[in-house]
């Protein structure tokens, strides 16, 4: 197919899509609260056993939400990727994929049963796999496209058994079945439903990439940048968050699990924006960021907020796809250039680009009034008073964003700051027309999103949080007037502690990173080669599983099979080369051997009739 | 045992029916010690039906080894005839030579 | 009786072991007399008839046509082509021999009895047997038609 026409059809598609996705919002308002939530069940897929799953759907408020987000911002994305990937000889491919990737996410939110989540989130791992593997020339683009799927595949692994313990639990794998029937099945703090949202939290730890499973987010930066924005930003990484909340009803059978999940989470918002701090990589910066934010979110969900997470996971779509595009629009400029010590002075070529990515850095660090304000502030308060440990959940929240702050502005900063810090062969050029208005409308967003839903103490106007409620529940806990804005303060606080600080190392060509850089140097190569845990991986998990997987292929592969087989082959020939000595070819031959056989056989009868019978 | 020399010679007569067939090269030659060994077989038959002596068994004995005999009659032609063309064709002057199955 | 099976053994020897084609033919041709013979002294005189009408008229006069037209009176050489497998091959027919002898030797009694005559036979061959009979005449029709279309076939050659 010509390649532009496959993008316009792709583009076109997606944008069908999301057109529909507003119908059916629209639809959705139009009936009231109650009954939004419903089931479609298209077709019966398989019986196994007792349990019998169908093709079915589930369209509720929190499925529409993600239905809005995932086909907005990837309409945006497609429309970005028509100018971004042109020139690359496979470019319908890159379009075909970047479809694929989007039914396959549609598939999964709006699934209706265990079945078809699982199938749609496999998929999504696949079109991850294929499409960070995209240059698939470079060896380190098809390692880390390797690394990504294996990563999450052992979340899945444990993804797999929660599901099989639902189906042999319950019978059923469809959404209400299910979620009627597990409290009665697996008891509050009962030991399997421990194991059952443990295992649940698994997948989402791989899926959306939470310590220890990190890794093979970093890694996915090898992809196209438009990919990065769409499957490791906005989309594709939110599965876990997505998930979680949907199956809020089964986490709240085990509250040390969700207590285990918000610590998950905001250990790892943590511990990402810290690496965050020292990466030379753009887009590294954006992953370990994304990697971040998802910890927060899983934080939210960890102590009951699940709305908020999926407040902050909507507005974060948004601003964090707009980071990966306006990223996308540095490097076009600068031909494929990724290390931000490379870069600098860049506010006044690329004008359109700056002003949009510090859009998204606002909205990012939690600027006030930017829709990341809100989100996070909703996160934050959350956090503070949830029942046990709230403080100190909400202090790593804290932490977070601080560290946020610094390495966005850090980022802003060495790019587009100061003076150009290598010489440039020619002057770069701003994002042409189709790759401007994306960042544009992602930019008006980021700012303006969070005005969905205000928080409490300013007005009561949320209709984003009102919109999730049949789903997700209120969660929103009862707090005295002066605590909420204090915290906001505090978050405030955060924002410009970290844009300051930022503000202070970084302008003017980092002299004062340099001189802090002499007593720190130990602290930065930490965090620069992301404390050292690839490697950790690399030395006790990954060299020894494939030193047992070669010697295995020797000793039972090689040895056993292939040796059985050769034998038998061998003692085959063996045999038949001694019996083919008798093919005499002499007819004469073979008169005799009959002669003596029916010779033989009639002793035999002579023998049977006279001392056998009688 | 209870053998008569009529029965031995039709042994005898099968078993040199067998040494021909094993031992000659020539088809013909084997053809003919089949043929010994067809008689062997028919008056083994005879033999038996008089011995059981029941007008009917005879009977049926005997009925046999007349449509035996024009078998056997029909068996050397269709063999002649065959023997016939393979030594036009050039091959079955000797058995020797015949070894298509060797294996 | 006896008389008639020492001649036809000792003539079956011939048939077997003599280089000259003709004079194996010929051999068996006396085996053949002296079976009908043997069926005559039995009682069997339509089998008897037969056996020398068919075995010893056809047969054997068919086998020496054949000899006539293929050339190779003489075998080439000795008559035991495989030398070293000359013992084995004697030891087993004389093994054939005595096994079939053991094989069938408690079922049989010393002298055949009273045989029937020839009309017996006719009439259960066309009675009992009748099917049998029409059958071996087909047969004889068809190996006729067998043996012409194969004595024809490679002539365009």
């Amino acid at each position: 197919m010509h390649p532009a026409g496959a993008a316009r059809l792709a583009t076109a598609a997606v944008g069908l899509a999301h057109l529909f996705a507003w119908v059916a919002f629209l639809m959705m308002l139009g009936t009231g609260p109650e009954n939004r939530v419903r089931d479609l069940d298209l077709f019966p897929l398989v019986q196994i056993g007792e349990v019998g799953v169908s093709f079915m759907l589930r369209w509720d408020p929190l499925s529409q939400l993600m239905l809005m987000v995932v086909t907005g911002v990837s309409f945006l994305i497609h429309l970005y990727s028509i100018r971004y990937m042109d020139g690359d000889d496979r470019y319908p491919y890159f379009f075909a994929d970047m479809n694929l990737f989007v039914f396959a996410m549609l598939l999964l939110v709006l699934a209706g049963n265990f079945l078809l989540l699982f199938a749609g989130w496999e998929l999504v791992g696949l079109c991850s796999y294929l499409l960070i593997g995209f240059y698939s020339a470079k060896p380190v683009a098809a390692a880390a496209g390797l690394k990504a799927f294996v990563v999450s595949r052992i979340g899945d692994a444990g993804f797999i058994l929660a599901i099989l313990m639902l189906a042999g639990g319950l019978g059923t794998l469809d959404y209400t079945g299910v979620f009627s029937g597990a409290p009665f099945v697996f008891l509050r703090d009962s030991g399997s439903a421990l194991v059952l949202t443990l295992l649940l939290f698994c997948g989402a730890m791989g899926k959306s990439a939470q310590f220890p499973l990190h890794v093979w987010l970093p890694d996915a930066m090898e992809g196209p940048t438009p990919v990065s924005a769409l499957i490791h930003a906005a989309t594709m990484v939110t599965a876990g968050v997505y998930m979680v909340c949907r199956c809020h009803t089964l986490f709240e059978m085990a509250p040390s699990v969700l207590q285990f999940v918000a610590w998950t989470g905001a250990f790892t918002a943590v511990f990402a924006g810290s690496i965050a701090l020292a990466q030379r990589d753009l887009k590294r910066i954006l992953a370990y960021s994304t990697v971040s934010q998802l910890g927060l979110m899983f934080m939210a969900a960890g102590v009951g907020a699940y709305s908020a997470a999926m407040f902050h996971l909507f507005t974060h779509a948004f601003f964090k796809a707009l980071l990966f595009l306006g990223a996308g629009a540095v490097m076009h400029a600068l031909a494929g250039e990724l290390d931000v010590w490379r870069m600098g002075g860049l506010a006044r070529p690329l004008r359109w680009t700056f002003w949009t990515f510090l859009a998204g850095a606002l909205a990012l660090a939690g600027a006030p009034l930017t829709a990341g304000f809100f989100s996070k502030d909703r996160i934050l308060f959350s956090a503070f008073m949830a029942q046990p440990n709230g403080r100190a959940l909400w202090l790593m929240g804290l932490i977070a964003s601080l560290l946020t702050g610094l390495y966005i502005f850090r980022a802003v900063w060495l790019v587009f700051a100061g003076k150009p810090r290598v010489k440039r062969v020619h002057e770069p050029h701003d994002a042409p027309a189709l790759m401007r208005w994306p960042l544009a409308i992602l930019a008006v967003l980021s700012l303006g999103a969070g005005l969905l839903w205000l928080p409490g103490n300013w007005t009561r106007f949320a209709p984003l949080g009102g919109f999730l409620e049949p789903v997700l529940g209120r969660g929103e806990p009862y707090a005295p007037p002066g605590r909420e804005a204090a915290i906001m303060a505090f978050a405030v606080a955060a924002f410009l502690a970290g844009l300051g600080m930022a503000w202070g190392m970084y302008r003017k060509g980092a002299v004062l990173v340099k001189s802090l850089g002499g007593r720190i140097k130990p602290l930065y190569r930490l965090l620069l080669n992301k404390y050292w845990i690839d490697e950790v991986y690399r030395a006790f998990i990954v060299k020894p599983l494939f030193r047992t997987a070669s010697s295995m292929e020797e000793g039972i592969d090689r040895d056993a099979f292939d040796g059985t087989a050769e034998g038998l082959a061998g003692s085959a020939l063996d045999y038949s080369g001694s019996g083919r000595r008798y093919q005499t070819g002499h007819a004469g031959h073979y008169a005799l051997a009959m002669a003596l056989g029916a010779a033989g056989m009639a002793v035999l009868v002579f023998i049977v009739q006279t001392w056998v019978l009688p | 045992m209870t053998i008569g020399l009529l029965h031995l010679l039709a042994f005898w007569m099968f078993a040199s029916g067998v040494a021909g067939v094993v031992l000659r090269r020539n088809p013909l030659a084997v053809f003919m010690s089949i043929e010994l060994m067809m008689n062997a077989a028919n008056l083994l038959i005879v033999l038996a039906s008089g011995g059981a002596g029941m007008e009917s068994a005879a009977t049926q004995g005997l009925s046999a080894v007349f449509i035996l005999i024009a078998l056997g009659a029909a068996e050397v032609a269709v063999g002649l005839a065959v023997m016939m063309a393979m030594f036009r064709d050039g091959k079955g002057a000797s058995l020797d030579r015949v070894t298509t199955l060797r294996g | 009786m006896q008389a008639c099976a020492l001649v036809a053994a000792a003539a079956c020897v011939v048939v077997v072991l003599n280089r000259d084609l003709m004079r194996s033919a010929l051999s068996l041709l006396v085996v053949m007399l002296a079976l009908a013979g043997i069926y005559a002294g039995a009682g069997a005189l339509l089998i008897a008839a037969v056996q020398v009408v068919v075995s010893a008229g056809a047969v054997v006069v068919l086998f020496m046509f054949a000899i006539m037209v293929i050339d190779s009176r003489l075998e080439e050489k000795s008559v035991f082509p495989m030398g070293k497998s000359f013992v084995p091959a004697a030891a087993g027919a004389v093994l054939v021999l005595f096994a079939s002898a053991f094989a069938v030797a408690g079922f049989l009694d010393l002298v055949p009895g009273r045989m029937p005559g020839v009309s017996p036979v006719i009439g259960s061959l066309f009675s009992g047997y009748l099917l049998l009979l029409e059958a071996s005449g087909l047969l004889l029709l068809v190996s006729l038609v067998a043996v012409v279309i194969l004595a024809r076939r490679n002539s365009p050659r």
